[in-house]
């Protein structure tokens, strides 16, 4: 989960300025380190018992869970190595003054920082800055991270409430199944 | 449970005339619909508890000392498994 939204607060940061692009490659490496991380599931025997005991309310080792955790670290990784590859390139601007001829209206622009930082030319997106508000565009990039992490979040903490409910009706089940076992070894 | 004589007999339906016996001897009429069959299913577990010594047919049925017994083990064991704290359930301080 923090890993999830490290994305999308790194990728805030990217666009005040304040990292690189590398910042994503960082981000893809530790999303695609908590890809191959070990699980409950390589555990075994007493530790493995305790460690389900110890995170049953969460669940950490059920496969669904486990399936969308691996989901969201693929898609972190997928989309911080675009953003790296394709950063997107920020202009910002700040309007120092404006006057009006006829029915127009001008405006001087004054230029205060370019993302990523450094000389570049090409396609770039303008974002305004008046009266010390920020007017920032519709970023793709910005979707998307906040797609996946909020996605994973609502995904997860719908699972991992369902989870109870499941567990409560295989429990029940178990029961049954070992009341009707020593039942039937008492009564034949 | 073994087939017998081709009746295979239900554990829960011999589990509630057991159960039900607990509380005292009782008429076959009542018993057989505490124990959720028809009267001629029931008279073929009646006959199964009666061979295997857990109960003593008369005008009433009743529980013999080991049929007692056996209705007691179940009763614990029933308590054995309903009773345990579910591992899903808050804990309550």
């Amino acid at each position: 989960m923090a890993a999830v939204w490290s994305g999308v607060y790194l990728h805030i940061l990217y666009l005040g300025g304040m990292v690189g692009p590398w910042g994503y490659l960082a981000v893809a490496a530790a999303a695609a380190a908590i890809l191959f991380m070990p699980g409950g599931g390589q555990r075994e025997g007493l530790e493995a018992l305790e460690f389900l005991y110890r995170w049953r309310r969460v669940c950490i080792a059920a496969a669904p869970l486990r399936a969308l955790a691996t989901a969201a670290m693929l898609a972190l990784t997928v989309l911080s190595v675009a953003m790296f590859l394709h950063p997107p390139r920020l202009v910002y601007v700040e309007v120092a003054g404006e006057g009006a001829v006829g029915n127009s209206t001008f405006y001087t622009l004054r230029v205060v920082r370019m993302v990523p930082s450094g000389e570049w030319d090409g396609t770039f997106t303008i974002v305004l800055i008046r009266d010390g508000i920020v007017y920032m565009p519709f970023l793709w990039e910005t979707a998307a991270f906040l797609a996946v992490a909020a996605g994973y979040t609502v995904a997860t903490a719908t699972l991992t409430a369902l989870w109870r409910a499941v567990g409560s009706s295989a429990e029940g089940v178990r029961r049954a199944l070992e009341f009707y076992e020593r039942a039937r070894r008492l009564l034949t | 449970m073994s087939e017998r004589g081709g009746f295979l007999p239900d554990i829960y339906v011999v589990a509630r005339i057991l159960h039900a016996l607990r509380r005292g001897p009782m008429p076959k009429s009542r018993l057989a619909a505490l124990a959720r069959v028809n009267y001629g299913r029931f008279q073929q577990y009646l006959q199964f508890l009666v061979e295997r010594g857990y109960v003593v047919e008369g005008e009433l049925v009743a529980l013999t000392p080991r049929g007692a017994e056996v209705a007691a083990e179940l009763e614990r064991l029933l308590s054995d498994v309903l009773g345990r704290e579910s591992p899903f359930e808050k804990r309550r301080r």
